[in-house]
């Protein structure tokens, strides 16, 4: 198992954000995780990648527990993630976002920078190489030089992906990465995910978009109100009476 | 070609060079002489705050507290007979050593406690510099650091810092040092790590970089290089008194800097000469200065955010940008590629 997540818990003050949450991502598949709005996706993420302590359970990287280790460890470790809003180094290039993402594979320190030693050139010609390569997967080498804030939306969505692939992560995890970006251009960065996918990244994304995520997701995981209601593939999720109570309301009638 | 290639991108900074190079020879007056001698050294406690404060984005206050440990570090030792080429790198180390335990608790803050907790630090550094009587002599100050240790040149003789001339060129040298160091680190993947952590914490941070030890590795070198910066202040003055730990010179190199341009190279230099020069022309006006000082402090900060760099770089790129598009061909590339290259100024 690539990473194993073991009865998480988070608590906040009185609310439960997740209750021993457990499941499994194997290497190579898509993984969705989807509920209301509010079921603690984006928590589970937080935990998942460092940015907040658990309040009880697990994370483990290949057997490895990695529980409670600092969000840049993790990233070291292979796992990156993308946020709900879009963030990015917005005061920089797009050539720059990418670098910085590779930073993690790069130990150019004080006296590299000061000596031009033979690290600092090989690391800076790396990065250069790495960026330009980045820049042709998310379909952006036109746009090297521009900075963030220029972007549209959707390139804003790509290239936080990108930032992402930097580091060559074993796990990418996407939180919404279709947010607030129209159907057409959803499509695109669902075809971005399988490349990810061919690469042979393993997927974890939160996503709302029905669809996509039926298209897309090898498993799905359905989160409710910080409880695990079901875990399965696409068709047995979408035709599970407790999803769909979930999704619509309670007393429906089918 | 490539050496004409060369002068076409630097010209300016080659005339700024030799202009600052020429400066004492062309100008005869010892009083003007003196004021750029202070208005350089201020620059250079400048291009330090710049790079904790616009690099890094950590606003610290305690600048003018490390400025005055280098300081009372190098009248120590230069009185107790050590070289001052030996004492100027210790005074710098001193800073950063100390600097760095002062770093491990404050960079724990984030923005405005991290200002708050740094200001407290500074104003400690005025306060014992003021009171612990039996090593720095309380108010008084320590009096008769002697002058640089001169350079022994062969079949010339030696190379003395004794008269004006001699001494304005060893804070150039000092200027052009920082310059250089500041220069490769910003323009290195260390250097964009800093930006990172200035631009989102956050982000940086689940991108794998250490922002805690990125921080600090920018505070350290601040601090060394603002140490090192206050040993030549006070080997200039010949003496040091609380004064030179005093907050208020904090206040004044962050104005410098943002007036100059945050986050530019030739911003905390630009505005430490040009604010020190107004500031001295307007003495009649004596304590009024302040009051001109501070509006135009609060006009630079609504109108012009990146300082008068700022203003320059894009009237600049302006003009750049027509004559390119009159030339013609690939303009769009062409404004691309010349804002990659002026956004280093």
């Amino acid at each position: 198992m690539l990473l194993k997540v073991e009865k998480l818990t988070k608590h906040f003050d009185g609310l439960v954000a997740n209750n021993h949450i457990s499941f499994d991502l194997a290497e190579g598949e898509i993984l969705a995780i989807i509920g209301p709005n509010g079921a603690g996706k984006s928590t589970l993420f937080n935990l998942i990648s460092g940015m907040l302590p658990a309040t009880s359970g697990k994370v483990f990287l290949e057997e490895e527990d990695v529980t409670g280790l600092k969000p840049h460890s993790m990233a070291e470790r292979g796992i990156a993630r993308t946020f709900q809003t879009t963030t990015l180094f917005d005061e920089l290039r797009v050539m720059d976002n990418l670098a910085i993402g590779y930073r993690v594979r790069t130990r150019t320190g004080f006296w590299d920078a000061l000596l031009h030693s033979s690290r600092w050139r090989r690391e800076k010609e790396e990065t250069e190489a790495k960026v330009m390569e980045a820049l042709e997967f998310i379909g952006m080498r036109e746009y090297a030089y521009h900075f963030v804030s220029t972007l549209t939306q959707e390139a804003q969505k790509r290239l936080a992906i990108g930032v992402a692939l930097m580091s060559d992560p074993k796990i990418m995890m996407l939180d919404e990465p279709t947010a607030g970006i129209i159907q057409d251009e959803t499509d695109g960065i669902m075809e971005l995910i399988l490349r990810l996918k061919e690469r042979g990244i393993t997927v974890c994304l939160i996503e709302h978009k029905m669809r996509m995520v039926m298209d897309l997701a090898d498993r799905i995981v359905v989160l409710n109100y910080g409880e695990k209601i079901a875990e399965g593939p696409p068709e047995e999720i979408s035709c599970n009476p407790a999803v769909i109570e979930a999704y619509l309301g309670g007393e429906h009638i089918a | 070609m490539k050496y004409n290639k060369f002068l076409k991108q630097n010209w300016l900074y080659l005339l700024l060079l030799i202009a600052a190079l020429s400066f004492p020879l062309v100008i005869s007056s010892r009083y003007y002489i003196q004021i750029m001698i202070t208005a350089l050294t201020w620059a250079m406690a400048a291009l330090s705050l710049n790079l904790i404060l616009g690099y890094t984005g950590q606003a610290s206050l305690a600048h003018a507290g490390f400025f005055g440990l280098g300081a009372y570090s190098l009248a120590l030792t230069t009185k107790a007979g050590l070289s001052f080429w030996l004492a100027l790198p210790l005074a710098g180390a001193f800073a950063a050593f100390i600097g760095l335990f002062i770093g491990l608790l404050t960079l724990r803050t984030r923005g405005h406690y991290f200002a708050i907790s740094t200001l407290c630090f500074g104003v400690i550094v005025f306060i014992v510099a003021g009171s612990w009587i039996e090593i720095t002599k309380g108010a008084t100050g320590i009096l008769g650091i002697p002058k640089p240790t001169p350079i022994p040149i062969p079949f010339i003789g030696e190379l003395s810092f004794t008269s004006q001339t001699n001494q304005y060129y060893l804070v150039i040298f000092f200027l052009l040092l920082f310059l250089f160091i500041i220069y490769r680190l910003v323009n290195s993947l260390q250097g964009l790590s800093f930006m990172a952590v200035r631009n989102n914490e956050v982000l940086a941070e689940a991108v794998g970089i250490n922002t805690f030890t990125t921080k600090l590795l920018s505070f350290v070198v601040t601090n060394f290089l603002v140490g090192m910066t206050g040993g030549i202040y006070a080997v200039l003055m010949g003496g040091v008194s609380p004064t030179v730990a005093g907050s208020n010179l904090t206040f004044f190199w962050l104005a410098y800097v943002i007036i100059g341009g945050v986050a530019t190279m030739a911003g905390p230099i630009v505005g430490a000469v040009l604010v020190t020069f107004l500031m001295e022309y307007m003495y009649s006006l004596g304590e009024y200065r302040l009051a001109i000082f501070g509006l135009i402090l609060i006009m630079a900060i609504i109108f012009f955010p990146r300082g008068l760099v700022g203003v320059f770089t894009r009237l600049y790129q302006k003009i750049k940008d027509y004559f390119g598009g009159i030339r013609g061909g690939g303009a769009g590339q062409n404004a691309a590629k010349s804002r990659k290259a002026n956004e280093t100024l």
